[in-house]
């Protein structure tokens, strides 16, 4: 919890969050050792832990040059490929000049094999990104993957993969400290994405065996030491219907999905990397893995809309309480979501000693959580608990789209309807949009209470 | 107590009946209970609690982990459908115009 928060100057991200001078003044201002990045923004930016190393601070994360290795996905695949762990088929293509490159895509593309993946070796977040299933469709995938690429991250070049179908996505969390030691906590099943970004993870997976556990888990450490990786990492991997594993890329920062591991393992992720970044040893034993825990994100976006994101007031902000129940967020109710920043609201979480329990957990927590205002993907993400897949545990990367091929929609309940609209007609005649229609949880009419506010969190 | 909503269908318009301090539609029942808190009683016999909140003219209605959204057409205006809102560009007379020294205005549209 931060006991001092400075704001930063300025209108834009780029202004604010991404001004690498202005952090490191404002740690430098309130007589800070160190900064964490956090996730997003410059969380994999190579030049800021250098700048940050450089002003005398300590910069929690692993090293310029492991990021680097790491954030080219090119290089990645280079060095995986040296340290023997298995990445998916197919080829780099290092041409600079654009129609070479194109004419090289084409080429390897013959000897990947279709269906296939065009991906941006700076990518990230599926911007630079292609799936291609006919020769016929290559070349304008290709050119279009490179002109996105170029203008997302000012470099166009292009590997190809082949697109393993039916595939899922697990990711291996790994630590290591400054002594030498890299263990794995591990995996997360993060199948279950919408335009490839995660949107319900889990762990553990729900098909794994502690063989298959150990094997990835090896292989993600071996990941890491091939480029002396210090600090919280996460390796990621498709796992194919027949059992074989791919890496796919790692990430050099804390993920999103990082508090499933932490309910599971009972190891404080963030408190291992102060740890580590101090130079002491983690203090984490044994992999024993516990129960099981569910994250869902919670976006303002209309799922009912191609998941388009979505603005306005946070006029009610009510989450579920309860044990087992976790919430992260940056946002109380009365805040405006603006379409300057990620429309992730809030990350729900769960444990339950099952799976199955979890899930009912999950289902509970998203049937109480309150957002009104501004349209979010709760009765999306409930829809989903309630999915076959979900359910069996036999998502893949591609669930959503076989679920919803013609988009979701909210399933129709003309009885809920009409009481909601009893309820619409009711309050106007009550007058009840001129004040609270229920007092905020903890607060009533007593004078105003300073410890109502003490476990709200700040942006 | 009647009250005009539009809806994908055209206006719906709902005439509330009350029971007690609540009020009565298509065999809901709504109750308000101390400090505006809204309890409904579906026909089928379930309970729930509501949770409501109007902006602009849209009241946002959370009930049994569902969220509908009406807008209420005010009386004496023309229906949501014609409306819906404001409309670009805005109906009216343009009554003053300030501008900076040094720059013009141009009139295009009469």
């Amino acid at each position: 919890m931060a006991d001092e928060a400075v704001l930063l100057n300025g209108e834009t991200i780029g202004e604010t969050y991404l001004d690498q001078a202005q952090i490191i003044a404002a740690a430098a201002a309130t007589n800070a050792t160190a900064i964490h990045p956090g996730f997003g923004f410059l969380s994999e930016r190579a030049e800021f832990a250098t700048a940050v190393k450089d002003a005398g601070l300590i910069w929690i994360g692993p090293s310029a040059e492991a990021i680097e290795k790491m954030g080219d996905k090119m290089t990645a695949r280079q060095t995986m490929r040296a340290a023997g762990v298995p990445v998916i088929p197919g080829e780099e293509v290092e041409e600079d000049d654009e129609h070479a490159a194109l004419e090289a895509l084409r080429q390897a593309s013959e000897r990947v094999g279709y269906p296939l993946l065009l991906k941006a070796s700076s990518g990230g977040g599926g911007k630079g990104m292609r799936a291609v299933y006919d020769p016929a469709e290559f070349d304008q995938a290709a050119a279009g993957a490179r002109r996105e690429a170029v203008a997302a991250f000012g470099d166009g070049r292009i590997y190809i993969e082949r697109l393993l179908s039916g595939s899922k996505h697990i990711e291996i969390q790994v630590l290591a400290d400054q002594h030498g030691r890299t263990v794995h906590l591990g995996e997360r099943e993060c199948s279950v994405q919408r335009r490839h970004q995660k949107v319900f993870e889990e762990a553990p997976g729900p098909t794994m065996d502690p063989e298959l556990r150990e094997a990835m888990g090896q292989a993600a450490v071996a990941a890491a030491e091939a480029v002396d990786y210090v600090g919280a990492g996460t390796v990621e991997f498709l796992l194919s219907p027949t059992g074989e594993f791919f890496f796919l890329e790692m990430n050099t920062r804390i993920q999103v999905e990082h508090p499933v591991t932490e309910l599971v393992t009972g190891v404080d992720i963030v408190r291992e990397q102060l740890r580590i970044a101090e130079g002491q040893p983690m203090s984490c034993g044994p992999l024993m893995i516990r129960g099981h825990a569910i994250e869902v994100r919670l976006y303002a976006e209309d799922a009912a809309n191609g998941f388009l994101p979505s603005i306005g007031p946070l006029a009610v902000f009510r989450p579920p309480e309860g044990s087992g129940i976790r919430l992260d967020t940056g946002v109380r109710e009365g805040d405006d979501v603006t379409p300057n920043y990620d429309p992730m609201l809030a990350k729900l979480i769960v444990w339950a000693p099952s799976r199955p329990e979890a899930l009912q957990k999950m289902r509970r927590a998203l049937d109480e959580f309150v957002v009104l205002g501004t349209t979010t993907n709760i009765e999306f993400l409930r829809d989903l608990c309630d999915a076959e897949p979900v359910v069996k545990g036999s998502t893949t990367t591609t669930t959503i789209d076989d679920l919803w091929p013609n988009g979701w929609n909210p399933p129709a309940s003309p009885l809920l309807e009409d009481a909601a609209l009893l309820v619409a007609a009711g309050a106007e005649t009550l007058g009840l949009h001129r004040r609270n229609s229920v007092a905020p949880a903890g607060i009533n009419s007593e004078p105003a209470n300073p410890f109502n506010t003490v476990q709200r969190r700040f942006p | 107590m009647q009250h005009t909503f539009a809806s994908s269908d055209g206006p719906v318009e709902v005439t509330l009946a009350r029971l007690g301090d609540g009020f009565v539609l298509e065999g809901h029942e709504l109750t308000v209970h101390n400090r505006g808190r809204l309890q409904v009683r579906l026909s089928d016999g379930r309970t729930s609690l509501a949770h409501v909140a109007k902006v602009g003219d849209v009241w946002w209605v959370h009930l049994n982990g569902r969220t509908f959204r009406w807008e209420r057409i005010e009386p004496g205006s023309s229906s949501a459908e014609d409306e819906s809102g404001l409309v670009a560009p805005m109906p009216g007379r343009c009554s003053k115009c300030s501008l900076p020294r040094a720059m013009s205005l141009r009139r295009v549209h009469r």
